[in-house]
């Protein structure tokens, strides 16, 4: 390959741009244990239709992995000038990949805990059918596995602000 | 204390008696009535006491009250006058309830109209449903023109049926005539799954006729007799359905005329479970044949008045201390600013008895991490707004009202700390100032956690010991308040010198003193010698010396709780970020009039969203931060509640004049 298609393909901003990419792909995992969650929660307010506000909260805990992911994307969106900056900057190959490195434990964690999360709430969706007033306890086993995202979350922003972008 | 001191109470009384003081102790709704059946296996009790049975009556009552519920909630469905948004039991003095309810025929007569009522509905609806059902049945057979009771002759018989649609109607007809020359096939009419089919044949040859269209996948079927052909029934059947209808609307009419006499229902339900209640509470007492025997609970402070209403039943009464072994019932009492957040503790689990009410201690904790994980003013304001305006226009009682003061609460924080880091609906008035060119920001008092995310780090880990080594004091006054202090100095005091150390060590490199960090290191050795030493002073031999080193290696633990409170940072940052990136595509619509109403409805639908997910975030780790960190140090759940014999009714609440 020669020298310009490296260029073309792997530019600064282009990998940086990735990165935002990546992190975006938590929400990939959101979806998916929103979704387990969903389909425990649609079972069991069949049975019971009242239980559907507490269901509910159970189903919405794997969301906020999506959310992480995109307070990650919208950072690196930010450092490299594509919003609330002065326009999409030129930035070395080098910073670019660091975005990149940086991006990736949450874009990762993120997807796999959030479907964990989710098989987690669908369990605790299934103990609120049978024993409602267990439910603080189910949300807690779910938001046990948030723990991880939250640390995720913290070494990518750490990895982030701790980047000086300038412009090529 | 805030777990309530409890009580043993024990009365014996004349069976006369009994009646009048159920009655009142349900109106005094103190003392928790135990169950005695435990003596009734002891032979020298079961000689004297009988079990107070109730059954053939409380079967009555029950029987009553669930036809009540059913009305209630036939009623309720045809019910056209507006509900309130949120139900709350409505005020009633004690002798107007009294008096209402004393008329029980008049009110049961509601009931049962209503029930009558409801049935009728019923059978009318199974009627239509049969109707529509036979008359969709005779659709395909519409162009058939024979009487539906006449489907034979003195020799010949018609047989009808459904082919599948793939069959060659035909070949079939071609087929039957070769081998059965008296037979005909009629295609009556087809539609998107099935032929349907007529075949005239003689009786004699019925059975080889059927068998042999059998063969072409027929499948007989019979059609309801009836004086007149499919079409003519059809009409009929339609026409009488449209009757029905005509008289089911009646009937929902006068249901929604009967739905005026919901409220006495729901007085009849509330007198009736009150009743039931009352003969429960009676099934615990033991009874001879001209006295009884009551135990139960009572909160400590509440004798005198129990004593008097004793004393006024002419009853003999004694109360105890608890002893050994007796599970007491847990009731949890607190100021009023911590009393709602016994709503967490609840859902947890309430202590045990010889634990301690967390609730206090957690209480300041709670509202502080909820307003830094929420942390926007904006979403502040909104939320305490809304839950004043909850609790002012309506008498919210139990769980529910302690739940919006904990939110109420919880909204505050979140202002103080949302005007803290600056978040006014994220950066909204920037946004909003900029569309008409003017520069509005609206400083932080202290610091933008996005500026300066590792100090906010810091910051969320010096909350989190802090609120650690609460959790540890309480333990640290548990233990010396039950005659351990050697345990207390081993098990916090060692390790308030490690951590502390730590952050001492922290602290001095910050600061570049390195004779602090010397002092830090000190100490945290200190702490760690200590721990080595002490962790296995519990075990023999050799224990002594791995159980310090496992002691020592708690120091992970120590370590994931502390970073634990790293998602003070996280979900703070996600609020705000959320709110910027909600702002900022509002803004997408460029300047002027279409840019502002661009602006406002990405502000309602996004920040109503954003505050959504994060409240419920907020609720969800603020607790999970006191069920997990805060209690694993010191709480033991698992507390049976104390719930006393009282006027338990769902619609209706009492109140009696003083």
């Amino acid at each position: 390959m020669d020298n310009s298609a490296m260029e073309y393909l792997f530019s600064g901003t282009g990998l940086a741009l990735i990165g935002a990419v990546v992190a975006a792909l938590a929400g990939i995992g959101s979806a998916v244990g929103i979704g387990i969650a969903g389909q425990a929660a649609a079972g069991v307010v069949a049975e019971d239709p009242k239980k559907f506000g507490r269901v509910l909260i159970l189903q919405a805990l794997p969301g906020t992995q999506g959310i992480y992911g995109l307070l990650v994307a919208f950072l690196i969106l930010n450092k490299i000038g594509m919003v609330g900056g002065d326009g999409l900057m030129e930035i070395s190959r080098t910073t670019g990949l660091y975005i990149l490195a940086a991006a990736l434990p949450m874009g990762l964690v993120g997807i796999f805990s959030a479907i964990c999360q989710g098989k987690a709430a669908a369990a605790g969706i299934m103990m609120v059918a049978k024993r409602p007033e267990e439910f603080a306890k189910g949300t807690i086993f779910a938001a046990m596995v948030e723990t991880y995202a939250v640390l995720a979350l913290l070494i990518s922003l750490i990895m982030l602000m701790g980047l000086n972008v300038t412009a090529m | 204390m805030s777990i309530v001191k409890m009580k043993r109470i024990s009365v014996a009384g004349m069976a006369e008696d009994r009646k009048d003081l159920i009655r009142k102790l349900q109106k005094l709704g103190a003392v928790e009535i135990s169950n005695q059946d435990w003596k009734l296996s002891d032979p020298q009790w079961a000689q004297q006491v009988q079990k107070g049975d109730r059954e053939p009556e409380l079967t009555e009552i029950e029987v009553q009250l669930a036809k009540t519920r059913l009305a209630i909630e036939t009623l309720e469905r045809y019910d056209t006058a507006k509900k309130p948004l949120i139900f709350t039991r409505r005020l009633m003095d004690e002798d107007s309830f009294l008096q209402q309810t004393k008329q029980e025929s008049a009110l049961s007569s509601c009931r049962d109209e209503a029930l009558r009522l409801r049935e009728q509905l019923n059978q009318i609806d199974e009627q239509i449903n049969q109707n529509n059902l036979e008359a969709a049945a005779l659709a395909p057979w519409e162009s058939f023109g024979v009487p539906l009771n006449r489907l034979q002759t003195a020799k010949t018989k018609l047989i009808l049926g459904l082919l599948p649609l793939a069959v060659e109607t035909g070949q079939c007809a071609g087929a039957l005539q070769e081998e059965f020359p008296a037979t005909a096939f009629f295609e009556i009419s087809r539609d998107k799954s099935m032929i349907y089919a007529a075949v005239i044949c003689l009786k004699e040859e019925e059975e080889d006729v059927w068998r042999r269209l059998r063969g072409f996948g027929f499948n007989r079927i019979a059609l309801e007799e009836a004086d007149a052909t499919a079409s003519q029934r059809r009409a009929a059947l339609t026409a009488q359905v449209q009757e029905q209808q005509k008289s089911r609307e009646a009937v929902v009419e006068a249901l929604k005329v009967q739905a005026e006499h919901l409220p006495k229902l729901q007085l009849l339900h509330d007198s009736l479970a009150l009743k039931r209640d009352r003969c429960r509470a009676g099934e615990n007492f033991l009874k001879t044949k001209k006295t009884f025997l009551l135990e139960g609970w009572i909160p400590a402070g509440c004798e005198d008045k129990a004593s008097q209403i004793l004393d006024s039943c002419g009853c003999w009464y004694e109360y105890r201390e608890p002893q050994d072994g007796e599970e007491i019932p847990i009731l949890l009492q607190n100021s009023s600013f911590a009393t709602p957040f016994e709503a967490i503790t609840q859902l947890y689990s309430l202590p045990v008895a010889g634990n301690i009410d967390p609730t206090k201690f957690f209480a300041p904790f709670y509202v502080m991490f909820f307003g830094i994980m929420l942390s926007d003013a904006g979403y502040g304001i909104v939320l305490a707004l809304a839950c004043a305006l909850l609790l002012k226009k309506y008498r919210l009682e139990g769980m529910f009202q302690k739940m919006i003061r904990l939110f109420f609460y919880c909204g505050l924080s979140t202002v103080f700390w949302g005007a803290v880091f600056g978040g006014w609906f994220g950066d909204f008035f920037t946004v909003l100032g900029s569309m008409f060119g003017a520069d509005i920001a609206i400083p932080p008092l202290w610091f933008n956690p996005l500026d300066n995310i590792m100090g906010m780090l810091v910051f969320s880990l010096i909350f989190g010991v802090i609120h650690l080594f609460a959790g540890m004091a309480v333990n640290a006054y548990l233990l010396i308040r039950d005659g351990h202090p050697f345990d207390a100095f081993c098990d916090v005091g060692l390790w308030y010198l490690l951590i502390g150390g730590i952050g001492v060590i922290f602290l001095g490199s910050s600061l570049g003193l390195a004779g602090v960090s010397q002092a830090g290191t000190y100490m945290a050795v200190g702490g760690a010698v200590g721990v080595l030493l002490t962790g296995g002073r519990h075990n023999k031999g050799i224990g002594k010396v791995t159980g310090g080193l496992g002691s020592l290696y708690n120091v992970t633990s120590y370590l994931s709780d502390v970073l634990s409170y790293s998602r003070l940072l996280a979900l703070g940052l996600s609020t705000g970020v959320v709110a910027q990136v909600v702002n900022m595509m509002g803004s997408l619509a460029g300047d002027g009039i279409v840019g502002l109403i661009v602006l406002m409805i990405a502000f309602i639908i996004g920040h109503t969203f954003n505050m959504a997910v994060n409240l419920l975030g907020s609720f969800v780790h603020a607790s999970r931060l006191q069920y997990v960190e805060f209690f694993g140090k010191f709480y033991e759940g698992g507390g049976e509640p104390f719930s006393p014999f009282r006027a338990d009714t769902k619609y209706v609440n009492i109140v009696s004049e003083k």
